[in-house]
């Protein structure tokens, strides 16, 4: 039998985790540096041996504690959350496609998932003020990044293999940040991407362009909220409550269900902007429905 | 909001980017991201 909404979902997966493969390869083309001049479109450490962009929030702290505004580096995630709301979250970055390995790995182990609300969000409100904004400004120092398991993983632990003069320089604070990295892949095996909803500033700021963004979710008037696309979801988001939400990473993996579409402006009314296309097409409503193996009935 | 704000979001967002650039703010980033942040290790830069 035929099942289209496992057979395009599936399509979604296989074409996500190459682009989330390319994308980690191509943010680590030490070949490149004459691209330090531009921020990454997500997170990713400079410090790392290999990078051969800067990080954004690093950039917008040490623009914070010179005392200037970080127009160039906004500027630029604000074009690309316009046009893209979260996308870049859910297909580009290297450390959300970690911690979704992660997940997966955990899946496998037949680990069981737990839930954490989404409403605990405003955590990551807190981690932006304090950390990015307000410690940095007040005291000069990049204080997201002196704690940041992204930099750990992705700058401080190599540099330690690389350097051995270096091991010798570490304290309290490096163990801190290896704690709470280790916490960090503890706990991504079995939440789904923790870093990403709760601690993120990326993720915070692209998240609030998903309201206004060009490309969006959308959900038909027929959903009955039966919860297979939080089952689906990356993020764990209750897509059918609020399509648009800043949780919402775009990753298309809901679209597995008829009910839900990724709509562009000029698409809203049902148009499709790529006549065909099996994610921006119309919304079918004699298409059947696959049902996902933990598909929950409420 | 809907695509319009979108659309006010994106002029003015492209124009930010390009006063930064024209600021000279790229050199800064430069600068930033080839010096060894020792932040990563949990020290002061």
């Amino acid at each position: 039998m035929k099942v289209p909404g496992r057979r395009r979902g599936a399509e979604v997966t296989k074409r996500r985790t190459l682009w989330q493969w390319v994308s980690l390869v191509a943010a680590n083309l030490y070949a490149l540096p004459v691209l330090k001049h531009l921020p990454y479109p997500f997170l990713h450490c400079y410090a790392c041996p290999l990078a051969i962009g800067a990080c954004p929030v690093g950039t917008v702290q040490y623009f914070l504690a010179l005392g200037r505004v970080p127009l160039f580096t906004l500027g630029a995630l604000g074009a690309i959350g316009a046009w893209w709301g979260r996308r870049t979250c859910g297909w580009l970055c290297p450390f959300g496609f970690l911690q979704e390995l992660g997940h997966r790995l955990g899946r496998r182990l037949h680990l069981p998932v737990l839930r954490v609300s989404n409403r605990h969000a405003w955590t990551r409100w807190a981690v932006a003020a304090v950390l990015v904004v307000a410690l940095p400004v007040a005291l000069h120092e990049p204080w997201f990044c002196k704690l940041c398991p992204a930099g750990t993983l992705e700058g401080g632990i190599p540099w330690l293999a690389i350097d051995p003069g270096l091991r010798q320089m570490v304290g309290v604070l490096f163990g801190i940040k290896v704690a709470i990295l280790l916490g960090l892949l503890a706990a991504v095996l079995v939440v789904k991407r923790p870093f990403c909803r709760f601690a993120c500033p990326i993720g915070l700021f692209y998240g609030l362009t998903n309201r206004f963004s060009h490309q969006h979710l959308q959900v038909g008037p027929r959903c009955t909220g039966c919860g297979w696309c939080r089952d689906l979801c990356p993020m764990d988001h209750e897509v059918w409550r609020d399509p648009r939400s800043s949780q919402c990473i775009l990753c298309l993996e809901c679209t597995r269900c008829r009910h839900v579409r990724l709509a562009q402006h000029g698409t809203e009314t049902g148009t499709p902007s790529a006549p065909g296309h099996p994610l921006t097409g119309p919304f079918r409503p004699g298409e059947h429905e696959a049902p996902g193996p933990s598909r929950t009935v409420r | 909001m809907n695509w319009r704000t979108g659309k006010i979001v994106l002029i003015l967002a492209v124009l930010a980017a390009g006063l930064g650039a024209a600021r000279g703010e790229l050199a800064l980033i430069y600068r930033n991201a080839v010096t060894l942040c020792l932040s990563c290790l949990g020290l002061t830069p």
